[in-house]
């Protein structure tokens, strides 16, 4: 592992699968190479990143089973972002592994560059299917899930829903063929930090109770906190055999733009958009703030 | 009501149980794939247990995923299996398969260039005596401005399964619209066409009848009544409407006093657009008629009908030529 954007981790946080303190700074990281991308690009999400940093450390930097060298490997784990919109807070991280160089990240959202705001499979090695339409993409898990069981593998996929992605139809389908199908290869993650774009999650359209649903729908659900690392660490490392027969979904309760103090008081508007250079220091004043 | 006073509606309306039971060509077609190659899945929301493809099923039981009525899913679901190496069929209702799934298609499957064929069965009107949401009569309009994928059409069982071989060949998003249950055969053996290509299955000198799926069919019937009267017909067979061979449609019309255009599908806005969008940018000057469904309410009942209705018979598509004919210049 190298690292990108010129913030160099301590050296024993190189070492994958990383320890709980490496995990906490490898998500501040994520922030920071966030704010990075998007001061080039010009437009971009924070606040959507910002909740889903720790669970995309854990993720990245101790669950998945990869091999960056071969990103096409069979046996290795997938992951979909479901929320595709928080492609800029993948980039660091598969650059960092060593998927591709990292002098893309200075081209992310630029024309014909290959770094999107949302993900596309064809042009980035590492991503294992393209996302940006919210809804679709448990259905692919299902598919990809479905795969691994004709080969008799025992590797997983791991879906990143945004909780609003909950209020479309086609995840419910999803849930109902995974639970069917006895798909214990099947992780789902929802990000739920509780925001859509027109106000809190459940004023728009309730979704709650998320793990109820997901139960009633067959499914074994894991409620945690979203950004403490250790129990983060201890749901995942404590997943079944994916051989096992129910899907599993980890309800992670989060806070749109965590820590960016300005963010966390006003979540929708940092959704998208674009940090000036004063609110730009003051953001990576705090995230810095907790990387020592 | 007395059921002994009433005699019960075929709803396809055709006369042989054959005919009826039409489609097993993709479920044999499935077999021999699937002995072929370990990579073949089927896919079908609720639909797999007819006679198209249960022989797949009992051959293959492990090789089959229903999801139950849940176009959508299906079509995600495959796009999931085809990125982790697999060539998935997904075998859906026509009326339903392009309108509702039209965003699955584009960016799950299309977009991401992944081979997964998409059968549209019992398209066009022969589900017409269950109403309007089964008239399976607009995916060419809906699909054909989606980028990397293939809409082909097939004529008859022939068709179909060197349609579908191709599919799994050329490892690219197809859309394939399965022969209609009322369509007569075309050819004895599969058409020599690569992808994009059309098919000549005659050739004649006044006019060019060019159909895809059950318009062929038509087209070559037609073909024989003009010849009754004199008119020597050129018959082409649209196998792909994307990628479309606009050009070859020009050099055909080059050749004749009049083209016809004849497809089981709404004719502001499938075969009949494309070959006129064709002749427009090749600036070909021939009168163009087509026939096919109109663009607005259509009645409901069973397929035979409702094809006299539209004037998809042999004689009607014959009279319209003879129109055509009578419009052109020499």
């Amino acid at each position: 592992m190298s690292c990108t954007g010129g913030i160099r981790p301590p050296p024993e946080f190189l070492t994958r699968p990383c320890s709980i303190e490496a995990l906490r700074w490898r998500a501040e990281w994520i922030r920071m190479e966030t704010i990075r991308q998007i001061a080039g690009a010009g437009l971009g999400h924070y606040s959507s990143v910002f909740s889903a940093a720790e669970l995309l450390a854990v993720l990245y930097y101790r669950t998945l089973r990869l091999d960056p060298a071969n990103p096409q490997w069979t046996g290795r784990d997938k992951f979909l972002l479901g929320k595709g919109h928080i492609g800029v807070g993948l980039w660091p991280i598969l650059a960092d592994l060593g998927y591709f160089p990292a002098a893309w990240l200075d081209d992310f959202g630029q024309m014909d560059a290959p770094l999107t705001d949302h993900p596309v499979m064809r042009q980035v090695p590492g991503v294992d299917f393209s996302s940006g339409s919210l809804g679709h993409n448990l259905s692919v898990g299902v598919g990809m899930c479905l795969a691994s069981r004709f080969r008799g593998g025992d590797d997983r996929t791991f879906v990143l829903l945004g909780d609003g992605e909950l209020h479309e139809g086609q995840v419910w389908e999803a849930a109902m063929a995974a639970s069917h199908y006895k798909l214990g290869n099947l992780v789902a993650i929802v990000d739920a930090n509780g925001s859509s774009a027109d106000g809190p999650t459940s004023d728009v359209m309730n979704i709650e109770p998320v793990a109820g649903r997901f139960e009633a729908f067959g499914w074994r659900a894991i409620e945690m906190d979203g950004h403490d690392v250790s129990r983060i660490v201890e749901v995942l490392d404590d997943l079944p055999d994916a051989r096992t027969a129910v899907p599993t979904v980890i309800v992670a309760r989060t806070l749109k733009g965590k820590g960016v103090s300005f963010m966390e008081a006003a979540p929708r508007e940092w959704h998208l958009g674009f940090l000036g250079p004063d609110d730009r220091q003051r953001a990576e004043g705090e995230i810095r703030s907790r990387m020592r | 009501m007395s059921t002994s006073t009433i005699e019960m509606v075929d709803p396809f309306s055709f006369s042989s149980a054959a005919e009826v039971e039409g489609g097993a060509v993709i479920g044999q077609t499935l077999i021999e794939l699937a002995r072929e190659r370990d990579d073949i899945v089927l896919i079908a929301p609720d639909v797999g247990r007819g006679p198209a493809t249960t022989a797949f099923i009992e051959a293959f039981p492990d090789r089959y995923i229903d999801t139950g009525i849940a176009e959508t899913n299906s079509v995600s679901i495959a796009a999931g299996l085809a990125a982790a190496g697999y060539r998935p069929f997904v075998f859906g209702i026509g009326a339903f398969l392009a309108p509702k799934c039209m965003e699955q298609i584009r960016t799950d499957i299309a977009v991401n260039r992944l081979p997964v064929t998409m059968i549209s069965a019992w398209g066009g009107l022969d589900m017409g005596f269950f109403g309007a949401s089964h008239h399976g009569i607009e995916d060419i309009s809906i699909l054909r401005g989606t980028p990397h994928l293939t809409i082909a059409s097939a004529a008859d069982d022939v068709s179909m399964r060197a349609l579908m071989r191709t599919a799994v060949t050329e490892g690219l998003p197809f859309y394939i619209r399965a022969p209609s249950a009322g369509a007569a055969d075309v050819y004895d053996t599969a058409p020599r066409v690569a992808r994009g290509e059309l098919s000549m299955v005659s050739q004649g000198v006044d006019v060019a009848l060019v159909g895809t799926g059950l318009g062929t069919s038509l087209c070559v019937q037609a073909a024989a009544v003009l010849q009754e009267s004199g008119v020597s017909a050129t018959v082409v067979d649209a196998v792909y409407l994307k990628p479309f061979d606009g050009e070859a449609i020009c050099r055909l019309a080059r050749t004749v006093r009049a083209v016809v255009v004849v497809e089981e599908h709404n004719v502001r806005a499938g075969l009949t657009s494309l070959v006129a969008e064709a002749l427009g940018r090749g600036g070909v000057a021939v009168p163009l008629e087509g026939v096919g469904l109109p663009d607005g309410d259509l009645a409901v009942a069973v397929p035979q009908r409702l094809l006299a209705r539209y004037g998809l018979t042999a004689d009607a598509i014959a009279a319209k030529a003879i129109a055509a004919l009578g419009r052109s210049r020499s």
